[in-house]
């Protein structure tokens, strides 16, 4: 049974960004329409139809034809950009950073390897991005292990939007989440439309309380 | 006419070499590199000096005795045994023991935390990221491991060998300048680059190929990894030997001309 609470409805006569009718034993009776510039959440009580949506939306496993739609197209279909960029982007919970690099070189490695002539304004845009999720200090210089939780993942979530996704999702980055990754929630949720003009947010989790706790959501979606 | 351009206009066989080296200029990949380089080869280098030293000065010392050498035998002990053959080979244990194990522990590491998982979902390519700088790293920095560690051991053997024999540093120095040609230098040139190769390739491939997710298991890999190394090396220290100088097994069989 699948329940919706609407903060604001979405309405558009562009090609949805996203369209979900289901996963594995999950099927939906009407499908899931995501678009650009939306920021929501969608809660999936079972554990493997949430992993086998995000493996999918990281073209890591293939669906069946129509269940999952990007741009019109099947998600099987979809390819990187003409630059070598994925278009959808995934941010797990612990950050899924490299141990043996420090949190500016983590944000710095994906996006010189895409754009190494367009280095110019990128410290510029890594402080601004910084600033608005909170970050502050000498977080640049530490390794992950000494970054709390909750600074990993604005340093992933900095090393994604960099990368300009048409989708950034946030794999139960807000699951079980303690004060401080509630604030920095509450902060990438604000400043979204500054961060990622045009881009979907989706944060995909368990916790039916991770999907309510953020009321600047544009809307919560809940499944078992 | 645009790089690609030019690029596309080269034969198929040097497309791929000079693709790679493109890719080794871009930031990220470069920064890999020169760590690996620093790890492998800067960082190893008081290792070498020491135990150069020691080992070369033994074996010298104790050829020279056991065989009453006189200034042409040690000088064929310095070219023949430590310029050729004991110098690459040890350069080699060196780099499997320190870079060929860590790379590979690495890599199985990083598959186990999800790193590699990460850096594909970023689509950043696994082989442009973890295996090009690694491997000409390494390979890299095992030639200049072995260039040094020739010059540490003969020169060793050039300052310790007038106290054993009846000759002096100059008239060795002479005779080993000598005797050695451009062949000698090409050789061991060759067979440390294949060392290299040979030792970074199996690596790469034993920590990227990994799939268990137990921690426990990655010694099992380095082990695997390490002795996979050893085995190819001698196995091309032979065949090459064979090659160029028609010996096998040090001298002991010849080619028949």
């Amino acid at each position: 049974m699948a329940e919706s609470a609407n903060l604001e409805s979405a309405t558009s006569s562009e090609i949805p960004l996203l369209s979900f009718t289901g996963i594995g034993n999950l099927r939906l009776a009407k499908p899931l329409v995501l678009r650009g510039g939306d920021r929501v959440a969608w809660v999936i009580l079972s554990h493997t139809p949430r992993e086998m949506l995000v493996s999918a939306l990281a073209l890591e496993r293939e669906t069946a034809p129509g269940q999952i739609r990007f741009l019109g197209q099947d998600l099987a279909q979809v390819s990187p950009t003409a630059q070598g960029l994925p278009q959808v982007l995934i941010v797990p919970r612990d950050g899924g950073l490299l141990a043996n690099f420090n949190a500016w070189e983590n944000i710095w490695i994906p996006f010189a390897y895409h754009n190494p002539k367009a280095m110019k304004d990128f410290p510029q845009r890594v402080r601004l991005m910084a600033e608005a999720l909170g970050l502050s200090g000498n977080w640049m210089e530490r390794r992950p292990t000494a970054l709390s939780t909750w600074q990993r993942q604005a340093v992933s979530c900095i090393r994604a939007l960099l990368l300009e996704p048409r989708l950034l999702v946030l794999d139960a980055l807000f699951d079980e989440a303690d004060g401080e990754e509630i604030g920095f929630g509450h902060s990438l949720i604000e400043h979204w439309p500054q961060l990622a003009p045009g881009l979907a947010l989706l944060h995909l989790g368990a916790e039916p309380a991770a999907g309510l706790a953020f009321p600047a959501l544009d809307w919560a979606h809940f499944m078992e | 006419m645009s790089k690609q351009r030019l690029l596309s206009n080269l034969p198929q066989q040097w497309q791929m070499p000079l693709n790679w080296f493109g890719v080794l200029l871009l930031p990220p990949v470069w920064e890999v590199f020169l760590r690996q380089v620093y790890f492998t080869g800067i960082q190893a280098m008081g290792t070498v000096l020491l135990r150069g030293t020691v080992i070369g000065t033994f074996i010298i010392a104790y050829l020279i005795r056991e065989l009453n050498a006189d200034v042409a035998i040690t000088t064929n002990i310095l070219l023949l045994f430590v310029f050729r053959e004991a110098g690459p080979l040890l350069a080699a244990l060196l780099v499997i023991f320190r870079s060929g194990s860590a790379a590979t522990s690495e890599l199985a590491l990083m598959q186990i935390t999800g790193e590699v998982r990460m850096l594909r979902r970023l689509g950043v390519g696994l082989f442009d990221f973890l295996v090009l700088p690694r491997i000409m790293g390494i390979t890299l920095a095992t030639v200049m491991l072995t260039i040094y560690l020739q010059i540490v051991i003969v020169s060793g053997g050039i300052v310790f060998a007038p106290l054993l024999i009846d000759t002096s540093i100059s008239q060795l120095l002479d005779s080993f300048l000598k005797t050695a040609s451009l062949a000698d230098i090409g050789y061991s040139l060759i067979k440390s680059l294949a060392f290299g190769l040979i030792i970074s390739a199996i690596a790469c491939y034993s920590g990227l190929s990994f799939r268990s997710r137990e921690i426990g298991v990655v010694p099992q890999v380095v082990t695997r990894a390490m002795m996979r190394s050893f085995g190819y090396i001698m196995a091309f220290e032979v065949a090459f030997s064979y090659f160029v100088f028609g010996v096998l097994m040090f001298g002991l069989f010849e080619a028949e001309v």
